[in-house]
């Protein structure tokens, strides 16, 4: 390398990699256009994606959730807690993606997960993909039966704080979980 | 003195090489060699491994990185796997909240490769001051 080269390198300003992340930070943001999103009856229904993770079932509503999708490699990255899985690259934006089990119950030991969906859901400012096992589909529950006072004991404690409310059918339980609060969380710790 | 112009054209030179799980670009400017990791073995060598929470590799290649003072710094950069030209359009923002998880010698943000893949880009200027 020349002198002259090594007077180009930007020694106490920017170097080259920093101007080249300024130049790239025009975030893509998702094009959803949702100006003409139907104002659905939910007074009396609550709509939600249900999926499971382990043995775990859980729903989030519907309108939090932006895409599902397979088969997405996903890079770790260094540091990041072992609740962050780690990051994909989808339509041009970089996404984390939560291990949900492990957030929700890190003492629980999991097989690593080899055909999992990223559940992309939405929320404030946080776009995050949540891995899960199976996705089991789409649901229209009774509001009455998102009732947050009959998540019962037997539920740990942290997917309680979670939980916006919980569906027991055929002794099945599925906890809707509160995705505001739990991207807020999940991204900040 | 001139400004810099952030113009679409702005072109930088990368070493891509692999760092044990990681793919890492570095600037080929501040590099001024690069050297088989044996030929550095004896010399005081910075490495990065901890700062990335991996062990040492123990292998692989050695850049010597232009010191903003002094003579240059022997870098151990992992496994050479070529050189590329890069343009902004290889940069990805990184969420804001996933910046803060990052190590301060990865730059805030990351590359992709050909197949979309997360490259970490290494700041070799904060790894050897």
């Amino acid at each position: 390398m020349s002198n002259s080269d090594e007077k180009d390198l930007g020694f106490g300003g920017l170097d080259q990699f920093d101007r080249l992340i300024e130049e790239a930070h025009r975030p893509a943001q998702f094009d959803w256009d949702d100006s003409d999103s139907e104002e659905q009856e939910v007074a009396q229904m609550v709509s939600v994606l249900r999926f499971q993770v382990g043995q775990q079932r859980y729903a989030v509503p519907s309108e939090y959730v932006r895409e599902i999708v397979s088969d997405l490699p996903i890079t770790p990255v260094p540091g990041a807690p072992n609740h962050v899985h780690g990051v994909s690259v989808f339509r041009r934006q970089v996404l984390g993606i939560l291990n949900l089990g492990q957030w929700l119950d890190p003492a629980v030991r999991r097989d690593e997960v080899n055909q999992g969906r990223i559940v992309i859901v939405e929320a404030d400012s946080y776009t995050v993909g949540i891995e899960a096992d199976v996705v089991s589909g789409m649901d229209e529950w009774p509001v009455e039966d998102v009732d947050r006072g009959a998540i019962p004991d037997s539920i740990n404690a942290r997917t309680r704080r979670y939980a916006a409310g919980i569906q027991v059918r055929r002794d099945e339980a599925t906890v809707l979980l509160d995705v505001s609060k739990l991207l807020s969380d999940a991204a900040v710790q | 003195m001139m400004p810099d112009s952030s113009t679409p054209s702005l072109k930088v030179d990368v070493i891509r090489t692999r760092f044990g799980p990681l793919e890492l670009a570095l600037e080929l400017q501040q590099i001024s060699t690069v050297l088989d990791y044996r030929e550095g073995h004896g010399l005081q060598l910075v490495d990065p491994a901890p700062h990335l929470g991996l062990r040492p590799l123990g292998g692989g290649h050695v850049g010597f990185v232009v010191a903003e003072s002094g003579p240059p710094v022997g870098v151990i950069i992992g496994e050479v796997r070529g050189f590329e030209t890069w343009t902004a359009s290889r940069i990805m923002s990184l969420p804001k909240w996933l910046k803060n998880y990052l190590p301060a010698v990865l730059k805030p943000a990351c590359g992709i490769d050909e197949n979309g893949d997360v490259i970490w880009m290494l700041d070799l200027l904060r790894l050897t001051r």
